[in-house]
């Protein structure tokens, strides 16, 4: 059956065909090409007009019609693409075609509207489904910029949220330190049992806030990735025993046996972060006498296996308490979480806790697993892989440690002369309380700036430095009195940062600015003594 | 209806009154941040608690709210990376009307899960266009009123568009060029 099309149909169905003769000139072109393309008139060769990509090479049109073979062409200049195929007519050739967009960028350019487009051919419908896919695409990087925008923004607040913690230590810290440091002296006074009793209240109060303190600064620790652990040999059933002395005090309030079982291998030395390895443990016991109201707690350390140096331990903690259930178990490693909402109300604490725990673990290369039956009790067992410690070493170190500045200034035949920089007098009282009657002599200086011209050879034999000052802050102080030691050949003085900014960079930043030690506000007598006691001997250590 | 509706209304009350006035219209509408693909069909019922949203916090009536809105739609859609579809299908008034249907058909095709409304032209005349438009949907009459506004202003025409009534299985709109 023969079809034969007059020339409006010919336009309907194909409105870009190209007509040309045997020696390929164009014949006629259709209204589509007419428009888009004036200069592919009758006379005009082909290829002139056009780049004959399909077929390549020499054209024979007669073998090529035979063939039925494809025809892609593309207009010398401009953006017209054209595919279809080669139909024989009389007198010439017929390439009935159809535009090609392969460009959405390009389409507008192109001059192409829909009429260019026979109804038959489906050529408009990949064009408007590829301009579905482009807004499709514009939308997803759309999507990607606000997603990035919600990040750096959440990034932002959560530095700033650090920073205020960073902050916020600070304030509470300080006046912290003036009751928890006054009180300690005056808990060192003649009391009253009565007013003993309730200097001992004040004491729970103050290390009860203390606690809460740390918590939030570890957590903000943990988020900002600044959770920096020592590295330091330690006996671990020492470091255990430590822990849970004051645990066993509590479980004995509430009624609860307790029971340490210092297992095979407990006494070895190991090299490791002492203070969080005894948080972590400390926590998980305070957390099971919390939730025991009755029966016992008990907690078995030992090495479970050695792998050369690395010794893996595990410190288990069992109690006869609540227990949790899967639920629970989802939750309760999750910050500011606790079992449900009924266990804040019921047993208090703020549920950063276990959080920190489970960080202060994986930090350490650890991890803490939990199993429990509810109603039937809880087994929380810290795992840890830490290398065998240098006992020898570690003795020898302790032999060689700070003696006590008491025994040096009595043979020296003065007292110990303290310079004192400090701009807050309930903090410049807490120090002289805690240290009178200590054999020492203080001075005191409000900012870096008097420190700095207070100082001269010889003149103390160790300096509490406050980091945050007016005038000048300990930190520049320090590293003037360090520059002027170099630079005059002194023998340099210990300095201890007294601060309270108990984050690691704070830490850093003081040892960068020639500090030797940190003590960290609030002060006990306990930890001012220590740490003047640490600053002495680490500057002998490097003498 | 398609997202693209959807992130169309967003628009509109963004530029009319702010995030402010969005965050309450979602408040109201209740819909959420995934209901705005532009490429993923949503029940109607989700589409007209947003316009009612829409209108009820712009202190608009719900007609007056889907004629603002078809105005809008052709501002949005010409912003869109769908502009150079929309300039395939015409450099006049005339043009597009003619197209509007082949437009709409090959949309259905990309998205075959979405109901696509027709668009017939009727008859043309020289300042005037008759338009039949067949949608499953009820109601939407002044969003069509609105859209054919909108096109007016794309195409820098001055006239009045106005809602004939029933033909045949549809409703026939008039579009009238004046100057």
């Amino acid at each position: 059956m023969v079809v034969r099309l007059d020339e409006a149909q010919l336009n309907l169905i194909f409105p870009a065909h190209i007509r040309i003769g045997p020696d390929l000139s164009i014949l006629s072109v259709g209204p589509s090409l007419h428009r888009l393309m004036p200069g592919a008139r009758p006379g005009v060769r082909l290829s002139d007009q056009f780049l004959i990509e399909r077929p390549r090479g020499a054209v024979d049109f007669a073998a090529w019609v035979r063939a039925r073979a494809p025809l892609q062409i593309r207009a010398l200049t401009g953006p017209i693409f054209l595919r279809g195929l080669v139909l024989a007519d009389e007198p010439g050739f017929l390439l009935c075609v159809s535009h090609v967009v392969s460009d959405m960028a390009g389409l507008e350019a192109s001059g192409l509207r829909m009429t260019d487009f026979s109804e038959a051919d489906s050529s408009l419908s990949a064009i408007l489904s590829a301009g579905v896919q482009a807004s499709m695409i514009a939308e997803s990087r759309e999507l990607m910029r606000d997603l990035a925008t919600a990040r750096d923004d959440a990034l932002a607040a959560s530095q700033a949220k650090s920073a205020f913690l960073a902050n916020m230590s600070h304030e509470i810290r300080t006046p912290l330190n003036g009751v928890v440091g006054v009180v300690g002296a005056l808990a060192r006074t003649d009391l009253t049992p009565a007013q003993r009793e309730m200097v001992q209240l004040v004491v729970t109060s103050g290390q009860t806030l203390e606690r809460l303190l740390s918590d939030i600064l570890d957590l903000s620790k943990v988020e900002a990735g600044q959770l920096g652990l020592e590295s330091a040999p330690f006996c671990l059933s020492s470091a255990i025993e430590d822990a849970v002395r004051l645990m066993r005090v509590r479980a004995d309030d509430k009624g609860l046996a307790f029971g340490l079982d210092l297992g095979p291998g407990a006494g070895a030395w190991v090299i490791g972060d002492v203070v969080r390895v005894k948080q972590v443990v400390s926590n998980l016991v305070s957390n099971a006498i919390k939730f025991t109201t009755e029966g016992r707690v008990d907690v078995t350390v030992s090495v479970r296996n050695t792998r050369g140096d690395d010794l893996e331990i595990a410190v288990e903690v069992r109690d006869t308490g609540i227990g949790f259930d899967a639920e629970a178990r989802e939750r309760m490693f999750q910050r500011f979480a606790q079992g449900d909402g009924s266990i804040t109300r019921r047993f208090g604490g703020t549920g950063l806790g276990l959080a920190i725990s489970q960080a202060l673990a994986e930090a350490m290369g650890g991890e803490i697993r939990v199993s429990s039956v509810p109603g039937s009790g809880s087994h929380f067992a810290l795992n840890l892989t830490l290398r065998r410690g240098d006992l020898e070493s570690e003795i020898q170190g302790q032999s060689d440690g700070a003696p006590s500045w008491l025994d040096e200034v009595s043979a020296a035949g003065r007292a110990l002369r303290i310079l004192l920089v400090e701009d807050h007098p309930i903090n410049q009282q807490v120090v002289r309380l805690i240290l009178e009657g200590q054999g020492v002599e203080i001075t005191t200086a409000n900012d870096g700036l008097e420190a700095v011209n207070l100082f001269q050879p010889d003149s103390f034999d160790i300096i509490l430095m406050d980091m945050q000052m007016p005038v000048m802050d300990g930190l520049k102080a320090t590293r003037l009195i360090r520059e002027r030691e170099q630079v005059e050949a002194l023998a340099p003085v210990p300095i201890a940062m007294l601060t309270a900014n108990a984050m690691e960079e704070h830490r850093q930043a003081a040892q960068a600015a020639g500090a030797d030690f940190h003590i960290s506000k609030p002060l006990t007598p306990e930890s001012l003594i220590m740490g003047i006691e640490a600053t002495l001997a680490a500057v002998q250590r490097v003498g | 209806m398609y997202g693209m509706i959807h992130r169309a209304a967003r628009d509109m009350v963004r530029s009319a009154g702010g995030d402010e006035l969005w965050d309450r219209i979602l408040l109201q509408s209740g819909l959420k941040d995934d209901e705005f693909v532009s490429a993923l069909a949503y029940p109607d019922e989700t589409t007209f608690r947003l316009i009612g949203a829409v209108a009820a916090e712009m202190n608009l009536s719900l007609e007056e709210a889907l004629g603002q809105f078809g105005r809008y739609w052709i501002t949005f859609a010409h912003a869109s990376s769908y502009s150079p579809l929309m300039k395939m299908a015409g450099d006049d008034l005339f043009g597009f009307c003619e197209n509007l249907d082949r437009m709409h058909a090959s949309i259905k095709i990309s998205l075959p899960d979405v109901d696509v409304p027709s668009f017939r032209v009727i008859e043309t005349g020289d300042a005037s266009i008759r338009i039949g438009y067949l949608s499953s949907r009820a109601g939407l009459e002044p969003f069509v009123i609105g859209l054919f506004e909108g096109l007016l202003d794309h195409f820098n025409q001055t006239g009045e568009v106005t809602c004939v009534g029933p033909i045949d299985q549809g409703i026939e709109f008039l579009i009238q060029i004046k100057g």
